[in-house]
């Protein structure tokens, strides 16, 4: 029997808690919100540590 | 490690200069005069080295724990980086997450000894799923397309009427007919699923004109272990009868189901 084309995956999980709401943000979101932005203290340096 | 000059030592010696310089004072030129140069020369090179090795152990701990910052600071941005892609993967291919089971239907072809599958027997009323064509690699079932269009997985319809279409069951015989619960990794399709578990919680199944209907998960393994039990059912004579019988029953266990799901996920 061919049973379609695929649609989306959904992950059955019983006897776990439910997951936090899954977040829509993204990283582009964190550049407006202060509060988050803070949190990780951009900008960051993310070349290779000079040789010493 | 934290190195510093023996202080004892150091009052021993400076008390000890004192007293030969007052002999030089007393006594003019002094013997071993030449032994106390080359020693007065050797300490003060190596206080000097060790002064330079002491400040550059300085500025390597001070770049150390500069390191170890960044290294911090960088770990929390990659964290965020890590969850954002995963956030977008979710909502780009739409999956979902259930506390509870996808309900599917599935048939068998009875014999006397199993009740056996398009590509497999069962011999209980769990199934774990394997991929026949490209082995038990990655998450199962497949989903992109390395194991061909449908992929592996345990089947399940969303419907009894294209099973019974589709397999022609009126032309098989002895057929089975479950309400399956499927869990872990669950594919959906346009009319059926794929999934990593599949356990059976309800069971139609005819032998010989005997039907058995069942929702009882030790009867369910029991007649997956010996279909013959079928046979101390009642006769139902009429194939299409038997049929109905078994469709009007696991839709209504299916509608149970369904039912207890909801009640239970609104407490």
């Amino acid at each position: 029997m061919d049973i379609g084309n695929q649609q989306r995956v959904i992950i059955v999980e019983q006897d776990t808690a439910i997951p936090e709401e899954r977040s829509s943000s993204t990283v582009s979101d964190v550049d407006v919100d202060l509060e988050t932005a803070a949190a990780w203290p951009l900008p960051l340096d993310l070349d290779p540590a000079p040789a010493s | 490690m934290d190195l510093a000059f023996d202080t004892d030592n150091a009052q021993r010696l400076a008390e000890l200069r004192e007293v030969v310089r007052r002999y030089q004072d007393r006594y003019g030129e002094l013997e071993g005069m030449v032994d106390l140069a080359k020693a007065n020369s050797a300490l003060a090179s190596r206080r000097r080295r060790f002064d330079h090795l002491a400040a550059e152990h300085q500025r390597i701990q001070k770049e150390m724990r500069s390191m170890a910052s960044e290294v911090e600071r960088i770990e929390r941005w990659m964290e965020f980086c890590l969850e954002d892609v995963v956030t977008r993967t979710r909502e780009k291919h739409a999956e979902g997450w259930s506390p509870t089971p996808v309900l599917g239907y599935r048939l068998w072809a009875v014999g006397a000894q199993c009740l056996h599958g398009v590509k497999m027997a069962w011999s209980s009323r769990k199934m774990t799923a394997t991929c026949l064509s490209r082995g038990d690699q990655g998450e199962i079932p497949h989903t992109d397309g390395r194991c061909g269009r449908l992929g592996c997985g345990v089947y399940a319809a969303k419907s009894v009427d294209p099973l019974y279409r589709g397999f022609d069951v009126a032309g098989i015989g002895d057929v089975a007919l479950g309400l399956v619960a499927l869990t872990g990794k669950v594919v959906e399709h346009d009319s059926g699923y794929r999934a990593a578990e599949a356990e059976v919680i309800a069971l139609g199944a005819c032998f010989g004109n005997h039907v058995l209907l069942t929702a009882d998960p030790d009867l369910v393994d029991a007649v997956i272990a010996d279909p013959t039990l079928i046979k101390n059912e009642p006769r139902i004579e009429v194939n299409r009868q038997r049929l109905l019988e078994m469709e009007t029953f696991v839709e209504l266990e299916a509608r149970r189901a369904r039912q207890w799901i909801s009640g239970t996920s609104s407490e």
